[in-house]
């Protein structure tokens, strides 16, 4: 049987990178008392798997693994047993029974949506400006310098909304909000959205010039539209 | 949530901010107010080494358990961290708090070995205390050392309030009330070492001063007061099965150097081999109970969802239900899905039969540890393994299976000669044949032998029957190493064998401080000065300003390390009563020379004076039978 769970992760957390991640939450599976499945062989490994990779400090609220369970006897208190095992800042949100056909996680995301929330004076002044000049631009070109040398991406093409929030009164600070391509072929890292839109301001940013939070990941539906991956499954 | 020290734009830039951010599970976070002393607990390396360690978590484990305490975690930070600290004056701070280390009623730093006291002035350094103790105020958290080498103490004594002699488990709870009742009494911090030094256990000392004589030896080394006790004896736990055991302990999100539940079976060992500090520091010899062991394997399994779990005690083998235990092991782990890491064990049927259960197909290499390359020297070191041992034990596993022998000896023990320096390859060779002879080319498998020496470099120890032993030069070091390189290429199967040794500076440092006296610090300090950290890390040791600071201290290294030390000399560490007595120690000195074999605890008592502690599992009166 096949499980898919949602979770959160803020706070100080947040520099614990992708693959500690997963170690920690192997262990918390376990010591939960989750009738996790494993491979078969001599180094037995639970059969778990994450959505998407999250950078090293950036926080999200809503993430994905999957995992196998020989039972769902036992599993009643899932959400509620895996919370004891969680540190601060991280939440277990929600626990769905997967149909067993479906693809595994990470290979139904599609799109990603983040809030980028700006902590640089100069490039939180233009905001208005530079989303809205994104979005009037017919393409806006980013390079990526590999082995076979520089490739050139339309974020464009990458991007499928993109807007803005003003700070208000009740603590939302200025950011840029996007819903960008997470496939496993054409994952766009918002850092590259960032230098895009601030570059005709002639602003390079430092990883701490902002806070990037992921707001949601996504597959698609049966018409190609994004929905949530805990979209249509059962919750346990 | 928790604020941290540092800022997003520092943890951004630096190398695994994991290392910094606390939150581990089963890491505890109290309320600062509610507590009357604050403890933090320090382990002067990388994170990930001090993550390794299970006295920490003894400690922490037993601290914490106290109402009135709050004991936390630092580390070094890497360099990294190191040079925005200092750039931007931050002071170092406790992992779970965050709060400066200098805020703190205790700082407690472990040391588990001579190489890491340059970080302790580190450590010192980053937190805004002064190092030396006699300028600390109660502005400055009482810094107190623990762990093997606070039994010399002495090379870093000035930089030290308390050093607690033995194992933690038993004085703490006594010195925390005594500081509890000094402060809410508001002595002056004098009058609290003063108390402290009268603790079980505790030695204070700036409270002794130490003569010397012409030729650099001590003349006297004595209390200033009356009521401060002329020997501190090491503390030791009683009853294993009923001390304080964490099966709760801290998991971290990085990769620790030991990723994996620990297990202590026992302290002490029945072995007795003269080069080996730790087989007399331990003693007597007390088994935990093979109840509670399981009890205790059961609790860390569902704490901590760990995937892997190994015993820990000086020998294994020696345990006296080991059996009984490695079967419950591997019951309870197959059930569990969790790796058995085996401690080193003698290799026989049984031993054998538990790796081929543990280790299935991927069959990992044997290790024997015969220390020295003929059976004359290891008469000498009191090392039991014999050659029959070794080629026994390689044939059976070789029936079994295995094809790759791992070796360690040292060079540079007393008595030994250019025959027992050739012994090593010859044994190398023995193995090797003893392989050809028992798998027939059909059976091998396409597959090779492979066997690998290591050599390490000797260096006298406190509390060995060693003590007294000169330590060979550098130069004798590197010839030794060739003398036993080309030991090994001249024999007949030499392309079965690999050689590994490693190079002579550190050595020479861990020799001058391990039977350092207080002269020492000095050279410390100044090493330090001119930016010497991380010793014990290759890339980080610069023996060339080491030399420098000798120099312009004015000591001699040779004082330390070559030369031989008469009977009757005092050592800097003789004011420490570990029940093991010198007179023992000089008696197997003697034995040693002569090439006289003394029995094991479990054979025959040697009369050692460990059994003073009446708790010994061997010794004679001991109560744990």
């Amino acid at each position: 049987m096949k499980l898919r769970v949602r979770f959160s992760k803020f706070g100080p957390v947040k520099f614990i990178g992708h693959l500690d991640i997963m170690r920690f939450v192997q262990k918390a599976v376990k010591a939960a008392g989750i009738p996790v499945k494993y491979t078969e062989g001599y180094s037995p490994h639970q059969i778990l798997s994450f959505a998407h990779p999250l950078g090293v400090g950036v926080e999200s609220e809503s993430e994905y693994f999957d995992l196998e369970v020989t039972t769902l006897d036992g599993c009643e208190h899932f959400k509620v047993n895996l919370n004891r095992q969680m540190c601060e800042g991280m939440s277990i949100l929600g626990v769905y029974l997967l149909p067993d056909d479906t693809k595994n996680a990470m290979a139904s995301v599609k799109f990603a949506s983040y809030r980028v929330e700006l902590h640089h004076k100069d490039a939180s002044d233009l905001l208005s400006d530079a989303v809205e000049r994104f979005i009037a631009s017919e393409s806006v070109l980013s390079y990526k310098e590999t082995k076979t040398g520089v490739q050139e991406r339309d974020l464009k093409e990458a991007v499928k909304e993109i807007s803005y929030v003003k700070e208000s009164n009740n603590g939302e600070k200025n950011a840029v909000i996007f819903t960008a391509d997470a496939s496993s072929g054409g994952n766009l890292k918002p850092a590259t959205l960032m230098e895009a839109l601030y570059r005709p301001f002639d602003i390079t940013f430092n990883p701490w010039d902002y806070q990037i939070i992921r707001t949601e990941v996504y597959k698609e539906d049966r018409d190609g539209k994004p929905v949530p991956l805990s979209f249509g499954l059962e919750e346990l | 949530m928790r604020k941290l020290a540092l800022s997003d734009e520092i943890l951004l830039q630096i190398d695994k901010p994991a290392r910094y951010i606390g939150e581990e599970k089963n890491s505890i976070m109290k309320n600062a107010a509610e507590v009357a002393v604050r403890f933090v607990m320090c382990f002067p390396d990388l994170y990930e080494i001090g993550m390794s360690h299970l006295g920490i978590q003894i400690l922490y484990g037993m601290f914490n358990s106290y109402e009135d305490t709050w004991c936390e975690r630092v580390y070094s930070p890497g360099s990294d961290l190191d040079d925005i600290l200092r750039k931007r004056n931050i002071p170092l701070f406790a992992l779970e708090s965050q709060d400066p280390v200098k805020d703190f009623d205790f700082l407690g730093i472990t040391l588990q070995y001579e190489m890491c006291y340059t970080n302790i002035l580190q450590i010192l350094d980053l937190s805004h205390i002064p190092f030396h103790a006699d300028k600390r105020t109660w502005d400055d958290p009482i810094v107190i050392g623990g762990g093997p080498c606070a039994y010399n103490p002495e090379p870093i004594a000035e930089f030290f309030d308390l050093f607690y002699i033995g194992e933690g488990e038993t004085s703490y709870r006594q010195l925390l009330d005594v500081y509890k009742t000094d402060r809410a009494n508001q002595v002056t911090r004098e009058e609290f070492l003063r108390h402290a030094s009268t603790v079980p256990g505790i030695y204070v000392p700036s409270l002794y001063r130490t003569e010397y004589k012409e030729d650099g030896t001590i003349a006297s080394f004595t209390p200033l007061f009356q009521d401060v006790p002329k020997t501190v004896r090491k503390e030791v736990v009683g009853n294993l099965s009923e001390s304080f055991y964490p099966t709760k302990p801290v998991l971290p999100f990085i990769k620790a150097t030991q990723d994996r539940l620990v297990l202590e079976i026992m302290r002490g060992c029945i072995r007795g081999c003269r080069f080996c500090q730790a087989g007399q520091l331990y003693r007597p010899i007390r088994e935990r109970n093979i109840e509670v062991l399981k009890q205790y394997a059961r609790e860390l399994i569902k704490n901590t969802g760990h995937e892997e779990i190994c015993l820990s005690s000086l020998s294994s083998s020696d345990y006296s239900h080991l059996e009984e235990l490695l079967l419950f092991l591997i019951d309870e782990c197959d059930a569990n899905k969790i790796n058995i890491s085996l401690p080193s064990l003698r290799i026989d049927q049984f031993s054998l039969d538990v790796m081929n259960k543990v280790q299935d197909v991927k069959k990992t290499s044997l290790t024997f540890a015969p220390e020295a390359g003929s059976q004359r020297l290891r008469n000498v070191i009191n090392k039991g393994l014999t050659e029959e041992d070794i080629l026994g034990g390689s044939k059976m596993a070789f029936e079994g299976g295995w094809n790759k022998v791992k070796l360690y000896f040292m060079l540079g023990l007393p008595t030994e000669t250019e025959e027992d320096i050739k012994g090593i390859g010859k044994l190398c060779n023995e193995i090797a044949k003893v392989y050809f002879d028992t798998v027939p080319k059909e059976k091998r498998n396409g597959q090779k032998i492979q066997i690998t020496a290591s050599t390490s470099f000797f260096i006298p120890k406190p509390f060995t029957a060693f003590q007294w032993a000169s330590m060979n030069t550098q130069e004798e070091f590197r010839e030794k190493a060739f003398q036993t390189r080309c030991g090994i290429i001249e024999q007949l199967n030499q392309r079965s064998i690999k050689y590994n040794w490693h190079d002579t500076d550190v050595s020479v440092l861990e020799g001058i401080f391990a039977r350092g006296d207080r002269k020492i610090a000095n050279v410390i300090e100044k090493a330090y000065e001119k930016g010497c950290m991380f010793d014990a890390w290759n890339e980080t040791f610069h023996y060339d300003k080491w030399l420098e600071s000798f120099d312009e201290c004015g000591l001699s290294i040779d004082f330390y390390t070559t030369r031989e030390r008469n009977d009757d000399e005092i050592f800097p560490w003789d004011f420490i009563d570990i029940g093991v007595t010198k007179a023992f120690l000089l008696r197997e000195w003697k034995n040693a020379l002569a090439g006289k074999v003394t029995a094991n605890c479990r054979a025959q008592c040697q009369g050692c004076g460990a059994a003073s502690y009446g708790v010994g599992f061997y010794c004679p009166g001991g109560d744990q039978k």
